[in-house]
């Protein structure tokens, strides 16, 4: 019998981090969740970006500068997951698990604190020739079964990622201002992507999730090498061979290099104002989004 | 006949290779079977990998490594095979080894006895100029002895003819007037040298039979059956006892009838050169077509060789025998060459 994905995440979550997590959602709702509603909230200055419609005008006028003015969400808003399901992700994350176990871990955990604040939960996964919608839900098993389909989908002969067109389809298919959550591995292109990008960031609150890619000739790829019968390639097969993992200088090489692209990568979302993780295994995923919540919360 | 390369065994050899064909297909079934390709670490984007100058350098000298690595793994191989297959030098021996036989007649009777180390000194620079020919020597008084029968040892014939020399190259002068008593242990080995040298050579009644020492020379030959050049250098002064059972011109008869030549050395004093029994040898000789010389004669020597070896060598009909040398020299070090760096490779290039 499955056990269901949620209350793998509940058992996991909640218990022991019952007050981080109400410090995580109460972020979220000043951050995210604010905005159009019945009730009024606060009013704050006007930032680029912000709905025009909701500018204040008396306020500004006593002011002498826009002020907008918030409501408290009434109703509840929609946690997009965006998840990239091409070859890649189903190749080994630096923890050892899956990329896919890890993203779908991801996605469980978003929706499930989704659910427990009564928002409603899509998805949107694909790659270059696939692609799965699952519209916003609300219920518990409607979003259970959003999950399930997003683990259905991986498939170690699957198409190759395409970042490009995941994002053209969110941008095309959610119009209201929604929490973006994207779940994709690091090598991404993200410069070639830099626009839809920004598009995205403008229109909804993002949040990119990068899944670690096991380093082939790190010593925990040389741990799993040795249990299993070498390191091959998702995309080309091409097998790594053992003597590289021997080499200080090829190791040090790959390390600069990652640690470059890391942060390229890094600076570009930050430019853009895309919240962004790295995860390398599931026990990663929540503190690390507790880590991005205080963060957060500080900036704001 | 120059030697020649081979290989004895050329189907070891391939044998070999077809083993080591066989053990690498295994080998390559065993690890496709033992590894399964599912059954792997799965990564991605090593295009990020491949892409770095460290990295690339890294693969194409492991590249080279293993090429190299099964150059070397294939010279060895090779050696291998070429060892098991037994490489030889084949050398065809030519048979006309055997085709000349030659018997060294020597008188060793009293009268002879100061000529017979220059006559043992001719027949040793003989020997020298022979290659394959097979000879004997037969030393006689009144009886004959053989000191070594027809071979081709050429260094038994040399310490024989060395010994024989040395032993009846004593001083008799100089002894003859000596009792036993009166000789130094020196003079007495020189004595029991000469003993041992002529031993069996006389019998108590008679000495100096050259006749029926002849004779038994022409006795000496083998193999009757074949068609051989047979001859004998007969070396004496022709001072004859009483009473032979051969003559000198019977004896020389009893040669010529079996097919021999008979060459004529002449041992005794100078003096004597042209008395009658000097002239009589002469005559006995060159009555059978012999060469006759003496021994101060200095062209006897090239004369000899070149009369003997004018003689038709008869080929044998027995097969020539080919001679088999063992040459592993260079596959052996080869094969210890490509082992060594095989080690070498093992420790240092790794999978």
């Amino acid at each position: 019998m499955p056990v269901s994905r949620l209350a793998l995440v509940r058992a996991r979550v909640s218990l022991p981090l019952t007050r981080r997590a109400t410090g995580f959602l109460a972020g979220r709702h000043r951050s995210v969740l604010t905005g159009h509603g019945q009730d009024f909230d606060d009013l704050r200055h006007y930032e680029p970006g912000d709905d025009v419609g909701d500018i204040d005008w008396k306020a500004s006028a006593r002011a002498g500068e826009p002020i907008i003015r918030r409501f408290a969400h009434e109703s509840s808003l929609t946690v997009v997951l965006l998840v990239d399901t091409g070859r890649t992700m189903t190749a080994t994350a630096a923890g050892g698990e899956e990329k896919s176990a890890v993203a779908d871990y991801t996605a469980a955990v978003t929706a499930y604190l989704a659910a427990s604040r009564g928002d409603r939960v899509a998805l949107l996964a694909g790659d270059a020739d696939r692609f799965v919608h699952r519209p916003a839900r609300v219920s518990a098993g409607e979003i259970e079964a959003t999950l399930r389909a997003l683990e259905a989908t991986w498939s170690a002969d699957a198409p190759p990622s395409d970042l490009g067109v995941l994002l053209r389809r969110a941008l095309s298919t959610f119009r209201r201002r929604c929490l973006v959550v994207l779940v994709t591995d690091e090598a991404q292109p993200w410069t070639a992507h830099e626009r839809l990008l920004k598009l995205l960031a403008v229109q909804h609150e993002v949040l990119v999730v990068t899944v670690e890619d096991l380093d082939p000739v790190g010593s925990r790829a040389a741990e799993l090498a040795r249990e299993r019968g070498g390191i091959a390639d998702v995309t080309n097969g091409w097998r790594v061979p053992g003597f590289l993992r021997s080499r200080r200088r090829v190791r040090e090489a790959v390390g600069r290099a990652l640690a470059e692209r890391r942060a390229e990568t890094e600076a570009l979302l930050s430019r853009r104002r895309l919240q962004a993780l790295r995860v390398a295994s599931t026990d990663e995923v929540v503190p690390a989004l507790v880590d991005l919540m205080r963060r957060q919360r500080r900036a704001r | 006949m120059s030697p020649e390369q081979t290989i004895l065994w050329p189907w070891v050899a391939a044998g070999v290779i077809a083993v080591a064909l066989v053990w690498c297909v295994v080998a390559v079934v065993v690890a496709r079977r033992g590894r399964p390709a599912d059954d792997v670490v799965r990564v991605a984007h090593t295009e990020h990998l491949t892409r770095l100058p460290e990295v690339r350098r890294a693969l194409r000298w492991h590249r080279i490594a293993h090429g190299l690595g099964a150059l070397v793994v294939l010279a060895a191989v090779v050696a291998t095979s070429l060892l098991a297959g037994r490489p030889v030098e084949r050398e065809v021996v030519a048979e006309r080894l055997a085709t000349r036989d030659i018997v060294l007649c020597l008188d060793v009777s009293g009268s002879m006895l100061p000529y017979d180390a220059a006559v043992l000194s001719v027949y040793a620079e003989l020997t020298e100029h022979f290659a394959g020919e097979r000879i004997a020597l037969v030393v006689f008084d009144s009886t004959a002895r053989t000191v070594f029968p027809l071979t081709d040892d050429y260094t038994l014939v040399g310490d024989q003819l060395a010994a024989g020399a040395e032993a009846v190259g004593i001083d008799l002068d100089r002894l003859g007037d000596k009792t036993l008593d009166e000789m130094s242990d020196g003079e007495l080995a020189q004595v029991q040298e000469l003993l041992a040298f002529t031993a069996g050579t006389t019998s108590l009644a008679d000495s100096s039979l050259i006749g029926d020492g002849l004779a038994t020379c022409a006795l000496q030959f083998d193999e009757q059956g074949s068609e051989r050049s047979r001859s004998i250098l007969l070396a004496t002064d022709n001072f004859v006892g009483e009473d032979p059972v051969y003559a000198l011109g019977e004896a020389a008869e009893l040669v010529a009838s079996r097919d021999i030549t008979l060459y004529g050395l002449y041992g005794g004093p100078t003096d004597r050169v042209g008395g009658t029994e000097e002239s009589e040898y002469r005559s006995v000789v060159s009555e059978h077509g012999g060469l006759y010389f003496t021994l101060d004669d200095p062209g006897a020597v090239d004369a000899l060789v070149a009369d003997v070896l004018a003689q038709q060598a008869v080929e044998l009909d027995a097969d020539a025998e080919s001679v088999l040398h063992d040459v592993p020299g260079r596959w052996y070090a080869a094969l210890l060459l490509g082992t060594v760096l095989l080690i070498a490779a093992a420790w240092r290039v790794r999978p």
